[in-house]
């Protein structure tokens, strides 16, 4: 027998009914990506109630413009596009705030659950998540895209409104960035 | 290969954006080079690192109140319009052919409900096939009748739970009227009017999802079978 194991279809399919009005699908679309927009958003910005504040008004304006939605790319890197643009008018709003707090105090809850022998490993994802924080959003933004929604380059060009040679471009970039600082974090260097 | 095409290599890799063909020449590199081995082992330390830092989940509350705040803003105006399509959507859902016609067009080969992974549970669980039996030989409602349309919307909604929650492999419906029968037969078994593919952890769980189906209370009979994992 012939299964159909491919979540890109559903999701073609839901957004095909929720631009007809069918709030069921629009419900099915809202709880298979919510935590990745909701993650997406919390890692560009560092802030867990803006995050979801921002989860709700992309999921509003998505379902809102859902009729555009062409199919020409994975549903999850058109959603996830609109999280990123979302959240660059959020950044022209509000400076980066309480990002070093937030994500201490969720280190610190996972810290005080695992061994002592991890303890090395989570100092060495403490100083990259502090690197992260340091880098230029534009930096930031292609990291967390590919790093943590495993978008290839095609589609972190969609994401990223770019052309696939350029979001390669800036991906290679933003490594580089990220171990300066990382490397600056190191050695002491504010 | 130069250092720098060596690590742009590198760099493709951990996106999965390697060419192909280029492996080989990496790890030539890699074995030649040690300033470039030490520099990619690094790297991928680097990226594996940030693979691991956290981000909190979005809390049951928050969850609720957008759910809400969506469904609100789903039951506009524009929704009231395009009802007069649901139905004709839902028999889509079920038929496997997204059509209608404000609807962009979907290939043929469009399968019809395929469910996405939304646990690590869910997705890894062994499939059973619903087949939905009508005792009767016949379909159990009337194609265009406001039953018809009511049934459709019993199923849709069914399915709908069992995609979000990442159990529906796929689902389609037959189309009605009664089969050929190679060879003939005397005596026919039932009807069989659609199948739905399920993942369930345990038989136990598989017959619980059937006997929870619109198909059962509506007087249908449904035949739970494990597919075979060989």
């Amino acid at each position: 027998m012939t299964t159909h194991d491919d979540p890109d279809t559903l999701d073609r399919v839901l957004a095909r009914a929720a631009a007809g009005g069918d709030a069921d699908a629009a419900a099915v679309l809202f709880r298979r990506h919510a935590d990745a927009v909701h993650a997406c958003c919390y890692r560009l910005v560092g802030d867990r109630d803006a995050a979801e504040d921002l989860t709700q008004d992309v999921f509003l304006r998505v379902l809102r413009d859902i009729g555009q939605f062409r199919g020409e790319s994975r549903f999850r890197t058109w959603l996830l596009r609109a999280a990123r643009n979302r959240v660059v008018d959020w950044g022209r709003e509000h400076a980066r705030r309480r990002a070093r707090e937030e994500r201490m105090a969720l280190e610190g809850e996972a810290e005080a659950a695992t061994p002592r022998d991890q303890a090395g490993t989570l100092a060495r994802r403490d100083l990259v998540a502090r690197a992260l924080d340091r880098l230029r959003p534009e930096s930031r933004e292609v990291l967390v895209l590919a790093r943590f929604h495993d978008l290839p380059h095609a589609e972190l060009a969609v994401a990223l409104g770019c052309t696939a040679a350029a979001a390669r471009v800036r991906l290679h970039r933003a490594m580089h960035e990220l171990r300066e600082q990382v490397i600056a974090l190191e050695g002491g260097t504010p | 290969m130069t250092c720098a095409e060596f690590r742009e290599a590198v760099l493709d890799a951990l996106t999965g954006d390697a060419p192909p063909g280029s492996a080989a020449e990496v790890r030539h590199h890699r074995a030649g080079c040690p300033a470039c081995a030490r520099w990619a082992r690094e790297t991928e330390d680097l990226w594996g690192a940030l693979g691991s830092i956290p981000a909190p989940e979005l809390g049951d509350g928050a969850r609720a109140r957008i759910a809400g705040r969506l469904r609100r803003r789903s039951a506009s105006p524009r929704a009231i319009v395009v009802a007069a399509y649901a139905a004709t959507l839902a028999l889509a859902f079920l038929a496997g052919r997204g059509t209608g016609p404000t609807l962009e067009p979907v290939s043929t080969d469009t399968p019809g409900l395929a469910a996405g992974t939304v646990d690590e549970t869910a997705s890894s669980a062994p499939q059973w096939i619903l087949l939905l039996h009508e005792p009767t030989g016949a379909p159990l409602t009337v194609a265009g009748t406001v039953e018809a349309a009511a049934a459709v919307e019993e199923y849709r909604a069914w399915a709908m739970a069992l995609a979000g929650d990442g159990r529906l492999v796929s689902a389609e419906k037959l189309e009605d009227g009664p089969g050929a029968w190679i060879p003939e037969a005397a005596a026919r078994p039932t009807l069989v009017s659609g199948f739905f593919l399920v993942r369930a952890p345990d038989r136990a769980e598989a017959e619980r999802i059937a006997a929870e189906s619109p198909h059962v209370r509506r007087g249908g009979t449904v035949e739970v079978r494990r597919v075979d994992p060989t």
